[in-house]
């Protein structure tokens, strides 16, 4: 059976998303970042996750108590086959240094390891047109979106790399919620969605949905909203 | 004829959303140290700009505060 995406042509079509994606992290944001895309019709998408699912993971990410032990992209991919019909390319492995090309998603849980990332594969890196670093805690998301050969969007984007003992301190910002997941993972679908279509992508994005906020901003603007 | 009080739109994400009242003049600091509101670990905005803790507040201003999130 082919998949029909009639219902989305107007807002982008299939032939736009043909750009390879790789997405560090299948996790909170990730895997539901990687189902929305999935299910938006990116083909060549490939994820990469080096951990095991866990039991506090089931409330939060994409994962059952049946896929208990098992490596995070191995059930990620074999949830989306059978929810699209086309299986991701992934590894049970931390994405590995050097360029990627396409849109490069990063969606990992510490500030250290989107610090390595970003000096090992993405910074002033050709192939790497559109970095996407979708971040949160509680109920808060951030998400970022640069060109990683612009020296203002480096700079930004370099502002923004705190270390991680900078971040938030309130163990509220430290919890993850199911529901603040899936919508971080669909506005990072959205972001590759813009850039397919080649709206206006780069710049931040902040949501909130305690007090139910969401502000955005382009690179070196102010926030609207 | 006293100055009017300033009306501030103070949003705290992931926390709160309250409008205070400040006499004129009051820095971003006062704003913040009277609405008990920790500054660690946070990003500090008046409308819509990046803001120090000395920067005037006025009226009708808002006052927001990012937490830097980590998570992923």
């Amino acid at each position: 059976m082919t998949t029909d995406y009639w219902r989305q042509d107007e807002l982008v079509r299939q032939d736009q998303l043909d750009v390879p994606i790789t997405l560090a992290g299948a996790g909170g944001i990730g895997s539901p970042a990687a189902l929305a895309l999935a299910k938006l019709g990116c083909r060549r998408l490939t994820v990469f996750d080096p951990d095991l699912v866990e039991p506090h993971n089931v409330p939060n990410q994409l994962y059952g108590p049946a896929d208990l032990g098992r490596p995070k992209v191995e059930a990620l991919a074999e949830l989306i086959e059978r929810l699209t019909g086309h299986r991701p390319e992934s590894a049970a492995a931390v994405l590995p240094p050097g360029a990627h090309q396409g849109v490069l998603i990063v969606a990992v849980d510490s500030m250290a390891a989107r610090s390595g990332i970003w000096q090992a594969s993405a910074r002033y890196q050709p192939a790497v047109q559109l970095l996407i670093d979708a971040r949160m805690g509680g109920e808060v998301g951030r998400l970022l979106a640069i060109s990683p050969t612009d020296p203002d969007d480096v700079a930004f984007y370099e502002s923004t790399l705190h270390d991680d003992a900078d971040a938030d301190p309130e163990p509220c910002f430290d919890q993850s919620v199911g529901y603040a997941t899936l919508v971080l993972g669909g506005l990072v679908a959205a972001a590759v969605k813009r850039f397919a279509t080649g709206e206006p992508t780069r710049g931040e994005t902040v949501i909130d949905l305690a007090t139910l906020t969401l502000l955005t901003r382009t690179i070196g603007g102010t926030f609207d909203g | 004829m006293a100055d009017r009080e300033a009306l501030v739109r103070v949003v705290v994400l992931g926390r709160s959303v309250r409008r205070l009242a400040f006499r004129p003049g009051a820095t971003l600091r006062d704003v913040l140290d009277d609405a008990a509101i920790d500054t660690a670990g946070r990003d500090l905005h008046v409308n819509g700009r990046p803001a120090d803790l000395n920067a005037v507040i006025g009226d009708g201003d808002l006052v927001t505060v990012i937490p830097r999130v980590r998570g992923g």
